[in-house]
Parts: C-alpha cells; structure tokens; sequence
C-alpha cells in the first residue's frame, strides 16, 4: 500500500470473478456425466464446477464460455481457470485456453475510525449516496476506475472493482474523505 | 443484436450465477439495462412523486410508494437511484425538519377526542419530546444506518409513556400502543426500544439525585429530567467510563481507537480484547460492533502465481472412471423411472 496514509489499512479481497474460453464446443451432458463435483442446470443452459483447490465454482456454457467465481486474488483466479479448462480436455474436448480476463473484485476492508454517513454524502454528493431505508451504507461510486466503494458508518468499506489494482486505488481515493468525516467515538 | 453501452460489444451473456439473474458484457463484465418492462415504468413514475416529495420537506417513504405501487422496495430504490442520478438532482432524505412534519401528521392519534383523557397526550409536546430522544439515540449510534421508522416508533412510544410515566402507561406493551394510536406496530421498533432504554440507562444512572436503583427498565420515568440535563449527563457518563477503562486495564488509553500495540498490552487478554473490540472501549457503539459477530473463517491465501504446472493426477480427482460414468447413468434412468411410475 502506498504510504500516503499515515497507517496501513488491509484490504482483503474476498472475491475474484473471472472469465474465459475454451475456443470449441462444450456438450454440457458429457461434463455432467463424467464429471465430479458438477451440477447440471438445462433450464438455463449452463452446467456448474466446484474445484477444491484454489475453491472456485465456475459456470460452464455450451459455447465454450466460462466464468470462475470464489477465488482470492488474481492469480489464484487464473491457476483455477486453467485447472478447469484441462479437466475439460480430459473429458474430452479440444479446449484452447484462451481470452482469460479478471472481470470483477470484491473487497473489504475496516478503518480504524467511524463515520459520519450523513456528513460524507453532503460532501460528496453526487458520487455519493445514501438512502437509509434502503440499505444502511452510504455508496460512493468512482467512475474512471470503475469502482463502487459501500461505506458504512461503523468503518467498514466493501469494495467491487474491474481488477485488484482498481480497488486498491479506490481505498486510497477514498481514504481522505472518509478521514474529514470521522465520527468521534465516544459521543 | 444486443450491444453493451460500455464498450460497443455485442458478447452479451445471461449471468444468473448469483440470486438475481442479469444480462451482463463478457468483455468489459458491466451490467446492461436493456429491457423495460412496465413494472419498472410505473416504478419510474412513483420515483419521480417520492424525489417532488422530498424537495418540498413531505416526509413520503420508499416503503409507502412501494406499498402504492404494489412493488418491491429493493426495485423501487434501484429505480429511483438511477433516476437521481441520471437527472442530476438532489433530493434530502429524512433529516430532523422532515421529522418533524412527519409527526406532526398526527400520525399517532393519542391527542384528545381520539383516546381516554388519562392516555391523552397533545401532539406538539409528544413531536417535541420524540424529537429529543431520536437526537439523542443519533447521538449514541442508535440512528444511523437504520431504517428511520421504526425508530421514531420507538421515540413516540417512549416519549408518550415518559410525558405521564404512571402505572398504567409504563404497564402498556408496543403492541397495545399502536393499537391504540392506530398505526401498524412495526417489530424492529421493539429492538430500537431496548436500545434507547440501554443508552438512556447509562445517562440516568448519572443522575445524582435519583437514590433508588435504576435499571434499564425504569428508566422511563426519569426520560423528562435526562433530556432536560443531557449534556452534563453525557460528560459524567464519559467520565464515569474512562474511570471504569482505567481501573481494567492501567496501561491502555481510551482515546486513540489505532494505538500501536506493545508487547506488554498484547500480552494483557484484557487489553487484546479493548484493542480489538472498539465497541467496548467508548460508551457509545453501534449495537452490531458491541455485539460483534464472530468473523467467518478466513481461508489463507494460497501463493500461487496462477502459471504453475498442473498435475494429471490432479485433474483425474475431478473426472469419474468409466465405470462410475456408467453407474451413475443407470441411476439417474433408475430414479428418472421410478418418479415416473410413482407419479
């Protein structure tokens, strides 16, 4: 993390999502056939695979398109994407591993303060919002990243970006406004 | 063919991996808002009456344009984002002036000519008074982030029971009272009541006249003179608070909730616990960080790179044997028959 805050927050990615191709025909029956761990779902045309490790679930189409949810990091991500795609070629299919791309991160993240959601959203609207009968976060959307940031008052931030980069960028964009809306404790 | 404002492709896919199902961009993965139906334009409509409303201060609710609407509020509140957003406008939410009208609406019919004169109470000393506490709950976390109605529900009851705390208000349930002023008891209000005796206990336990025993329960009856004294209550309450801290624990401070850790405190199960629980330390906390859930497992990183070599054997861990193909195919025929013959 950048040393422009005065200390470290963690930012603990909970959630990769990615996508890939495997560049040929994919007969969902086959898969839920002879494989493991696959549930099969023909009223939506797709067929899901849980790998144990990295613990990804990933939903398979019959176009050869596939999207990994529950890894980690990015890596991680990628090391599952291709797991899944040679136990595809086991089964049978002429995958090529192709087009890989991380598509969404979701994050959290705590800091060491409370915050005035009334206060921030008067300061940052339009970016920001908050409608407490709806959702008891304030949201603070940053566009040229892509990010959404969800700021609750207790200081704790979730965090959905394009990739880990952008949400860590995003933390450290918010991080000071957040800072000028912090709720002293004990009152 | 469909095309993704985002980026201009045309690789649009139906994603319903999670509970809502949603068409989304597979190169650029942003969500696209392609088909209106005409739910969502009626909705349209009545975001357009609850933005008027709330520009000119009339308290109007999502939850009430969703009940009028016969919609879902999460549908509601989508919409009407989107629409604040697109149209550029400001529209303020419940604040302390809408509050007030809001009550003023005589909502709780316990004025005269609605109730018994000994359960009676004049609207403007009961709008007052609810005011108060919902400031003072606002003050120690009970406000924010919550959902406004129930709250002021819990302000009026309190409110009501406190302006003549007798035996027989202080006897009445919440469900009695609402039904009694003819408004829908909403539960969570019974929650937020416990909150605010919780918060109004520890200020009245700084009373120093009261000698009897105070607890959470009876404290309705001092509600009158706490209001009346909240501020040197609440600098005795902190006061009282910081002694108690110090007596645990002497070594840690009240007031930086980031204290560098030393090995000394860390060693002190007492200061761990202050450390990591702000909640504990201050007087006042949100109730969810006081009663902090316990934090799921976190699974450990794995260190991969995300190139590394992959094993066969890996790989055959996921694939059945010929055999086991075969075998579950005759038992999804053998169960496919069976529903058959028993249906």
């Amino acid at each position: 993390m950048d040393s422009s805050n005065d200390e470290a927050v963690d930012i603990i990615i909970t959630n990769v999502v990615a996508t890939f191709r495997t560049r040929c025909h994919l007969n969902l029956r086959t898969i839920a056939l002879e494989g493991i761990n696959v549930i099969y779902k023909p009223e939506v045309g797709k067929v899901l695979m849980k790998l144990r490790k990295p613990r990804i679930t990933a939903s398979i189409w019959s176009s050869g398109k596939i999207i990994c949810t529950g890894a980690t990091s990015e890596d991680e991500a990628k090391l599952g994407a291709r797991r899944l795609a040679r136990c595809l070629q086991k089964l049978g299919f002429k995958v090529r591993f192709s087009a890989f791309k991380v598509v969404n991160v979701l994050a959290v993240c705590s800091m060491p303060f409370s915050i005035h959601l009334v206060d921030f959203t008067k300061k940052n609207r339009p970016i920001a919002s908050y409608e407490p009968e709806l959702h008891p976060a304030a949201t603070y959307r940053i566009k040229n990243i892509k990010a959404t940031v969800q700021v609750f008052s207790t200081g704790s931030l979730t965090i959905t970006g394009p990739n880990v980069q952008n949400v860590a960028t995003a933390v450290e964009q918010v991080y000071p406004l957040l800072f000028e809306c912090r709720k002293p404790l004990c009152k | 063919i469909m095309r993704c404002p985002g980026c201009g492709s045309s690789n649009i896919v139906d994603d319903d991996l999670y509970c809502q199902a949603q068409l989304v961009c597979a190169d650029c993965g942003s969500v696209t808002f392609l088909h209106v139906t005409l739910q969502r334009k009626e909705i349209l409509g009545g975001c357009c009456v609850l933005a008027s409303c709330r520009q000119q201060r009339w308290p109007i609710t999502v939850g009430t344009i969703s009940c009028l609407l016969n919609g879902d509020p999460a549908a509601v509140g989508e919409v009407y984002q989107e629409m604040i957003k697109v149209l550029n406008i400001q529209a303020p939410t419940f604040n302390k002036s809408t509050l007030y009208v809001y009550l003023s609406f005589y909502r709780y019919k316990v004025s005269l000519g609605h109730v018994p004169e000994e359960l009676a109470e004049d609207s403007k000393g009961l709008t007052k008074r609810a005011i108060a506490l919902v400031e003072l709950a606002a003050d120690s976390w009970i406000v924010t982030g919550r959902q406004p109605l129930p709250i002021m529900m819990a302000a009026v009851y309190l409110a009501w029971q406190s302006l003549k705390p007798n035996a027989q208000r202080l006897k009445m349930s919440l469900e009695k009272f609402c039904k009694l002023a003819k408004v829908q008891k909403s539960k969570t209000a019974g929650t937020r009541i416990t909150e605010m005796k919780g918060m109004l206990y520890k200020l009245g336990k700084e009373i120093p006249w009261y000698k009897e025993v105070l607890t959470p329960d009876n404290v309705v009856s001092l509600v009158g003179d706490i209001l009346q004294h909240r501020f040197s209550l609440l600098r005795r309450a902190l006061k009282s608070h910081e002694l108690s801290l110090l007596e645990k624990c002497p070594t840690s401070s009240s007031s930086e909730v980031s204290d560098l850790k030393s090995p000394s405190e860390e060693s002190n199960p007492q200061t761990q616990e202050l450390t990591q629980n702000w909640g504990k330390r201050v007087l006042f906390a949100p109730p969810c960080v006081v009663n902090a859930k316990r934090k799921r497992a976190e699974r450990p990183p794995l260190h991969v790179t995300g190139d590394e070599e992959i094993s066969d054997s890996e790989i055959e861990s996921y694939i059945r044997t010929p055999q086991e193909a075969r075998d579950f195919a005759m038992m999804q025929e053998k169960l496919f028959t069976s529903n058959n013959e028993s249906s």
